[in-house]
């Protein structure tokens, strides 16, 4: 079944906010001071997933997001969070 | 109504950001190449933000500029990474500022009625690497002030209106203490505070004249509104951007060197930063050392002063760089003779260069860009007519449906390199008379001919297959 685009939109909207919102969260409890390299892998990741938000909410329909341009992005999240994980544990 | 509209309607109600705050942009502006200027902004808000704060750490005093900017980097929370994001966001900025000359140039955007906006850009690229100057020194690190050094030295070389000035606004008294003062509040101060200026009148005047045209002559398209469009779009390459720097900046910590002193100064090799390395090989070619930097000086300041005046100097009305064969090529020998110097001086720091060693490496970049220009504004002469995308298709193909020759091309490319880099290192030790050099001349000429051959009938003759 094909899903109705705009129905799609909200959702991924949202967790793209949820996304943002738990890094924020975690970036306010996480030692600064030892864990600078892991902050900056993180924001990265918070402005990637900023700019995908950005990116859905300046097409004017869902239909016209590129969804190769968006599976990019969250490849990239999804790489930097592993990044951040790498690093975090080293 | 959803909760994102009843969201953004709340804001719109309250700020009116949809009031016509800057004007729309055309469609077609809505290109990461529009936008190059957009983002050198950007690295400076971001050398601003990171700058202020280590602004409440840094003490600007021989005794304590480079202890200060340890504990930064070593017992303020977060400092290394904020000292590293401030280091790769000047070095963004400064690649930024160039590719953003380099492309205004290749689309010719200083014609009428964009004049001004050159200039201006132009004034301003050149406070962007008055940052990178003044900004350098601050560490107070062996490798900042020897090189910083180098740089006033050069000062006494100036015409005497000038020179001794610049040495009194840059250097005061001349001491340790006046030069990192003066280029602390140059660097904080004086130069943000020019940049912004010009800022203005340069957004004064994007706002009047809009964005440049296509140099192709394609016609307006439709214009989309500031916000919330162009906006979210510059929220989005802003971010990636800043990104980049992040990452770069948590992958590849900045590592500082040793603190300056006379003695430690005196074993070291003093080298600028990669945005001054093409000045500093150009200054190590063997006719400009000593009295000669006159001439290599006055020679850049004429290169940067017809830059600068290029609304003047050009003022044909054709902007495609498909008709524009003259300075196209110029434009490309310039890029590839900065690319080439810079690397070069990064591999031989220290050592002068034969004259004609110089003499042969520069000549030999100009010739081989000036011979592919020659051969691409020849080829596009006899395809008139075919597309531009389809054209470039087609021929990114050729190598693929002609196969063996492009073995060829690579065998006789690699051969050619290799003698090329003999060659050069013939010259460096002087025995450009010698056997083996006659040998590599012979064998870098012919590999010479025999890719032109191979490229003339990749193109010209293979017109069949193109067309």
């Amino acid at each position: 079944m094909k899903l109705d685009q705009e129905v799609v939109k909200y959702p991924v909207g949202w967790a793209l906010v949820i996304f943002l919102v738990t890094i924020a969260a975690y970036l306010w409890v996480i030692d600064l001071f030892s864990l600078q390299r892991v902050v900056g892998v993180l924001l990265a990741s918070e402005l990637v997933a900023f700019a995908i938000l950005a990116y859905i909410y300046s097409k004017k329909s869902f239909s016209k997001v590129s969804k190769t341009w968006l599976l990019a992005g969250s490849i990239v999240v999804a790489v930097l969070l592993f990044l951040a994980l790498t690093l975090a544990t080293q | 109504m959803s909760m994102e509209s009843k969201i953004a309607q709340w804001v719109e109600t309250r700020l009116g950001l949809k009031a016509k705050v800057l004007r729309p942009v055309p469609e077609y502006s809505l290109n990461p190449f529009y936008w190059l200027g957009a983002l050198t902004v950007i690295a400076f808000a971001l050398q601003a933000f990171t700058g202020l704060l280590m602004l409440i750490y840094y003490v600007p005093t021989t005794e304590h500029a480079y202890s200060s900017t340890v504990y930064i980097i070593k017992a303020v929370p977060l400092g290394w990474l904020i000292e590293t994001v401030h280091l790769y966001g000047a070095y963004a900025m400064i690649f930024l500022a160039f590719l953003h000359m380099f492309r205004g140039y290749f689309v010719s955007v200083q014609k009428k009625p964009r004049e001004m906006m050159w200039v201006i850009g132009m004034l301003m690229g050149l406070i962007v690497l008055g940052f990178g100057l003044t900004g350098y020194l601050l560490p107070w690190t062996v490798v900042s002030k020897s090189a910083t050094d180098v740089s006033i030295g050069m000062l006494s070389f100036l015409p005497a209106q000038i020179g001794p000035v610049l040495t009194f606004l840059l250097t005061g008294t001349g001491s340790n203490a006046a030069v990192l003062s003066r280029f602390f509040d140059l660097h904080i101060v004086v130069l943000p505070a020019g940049l912004l200026i010009l800022l203005v009148f340069k957004m004064y005047m994007f706002e009047v004249h809009g964005a440049a045209e296509p140099s192709t002559g394609r016609k307006m398209s439709k214009e989309i509104p500031w916000f919330p469009n162009v906006f979210l779009y510059f929220a989005m390459i802003g971010s990636v951007f800043v990104a980049v720097v992040l990452l770069a900046s948590a992958l590849f910590p900045l590592s500082l060197s040793a603190e300056f002193s006379a003695q430690a100064a005196s074993g070291y090799v003093p080298q600028p930063e990669w945005y001054f390395l093409w000045l500093y090989q150009v200054l190590k070619f063997a006719s400009f050392e000593g009295e000669g930097m006159y001439y290599a000086l006055g020679g850049v300041t004429i290169i940067l002063a017809i830059f600068v005046l290029l609304p003047i100097i050009d003022r044909g009305a054709t902007r495609n760089a498909a008709s524009r064969p003259l300075y196209t090529t110029i434009g490309l020998i310039l890029m590839a003779e900065l690319v080439t110097l810079t690397v070069w001086g990064y591999f031989t720091p220290g050592q002068v260069i034969p004259d004609l060693q110089a003499l042969v490496v520069m000549v030999e970049v100009a010739l081989v860009i000036a011979m592919m220009s020659a051969l691409t504004y020849r080829m596009r002469s006899k395809m008139r007519g075919l597309p531009v995308r389809e054209l470039g298709l087609r021929i990114m193909a050729l190598p693929f449906t002609r196969r063996k020759l492009t073995a060829m091309f690579v065998i006789l490319l690699v051969v050619g390199s290799v003698s090329l880099s003999i060659l050069v290192s013939l010259l460096a030790t002087g025995s450009l008379y010698s056997v083996a050099a006659s040998v590599n001349i012979v064998v870098l000429l012919s590999s010479f001919y025999f890719m032109a051959r191979i490229l003339r009938n990749l193109t010209l003759r293979q017109r069949g297959a193109l067309l």
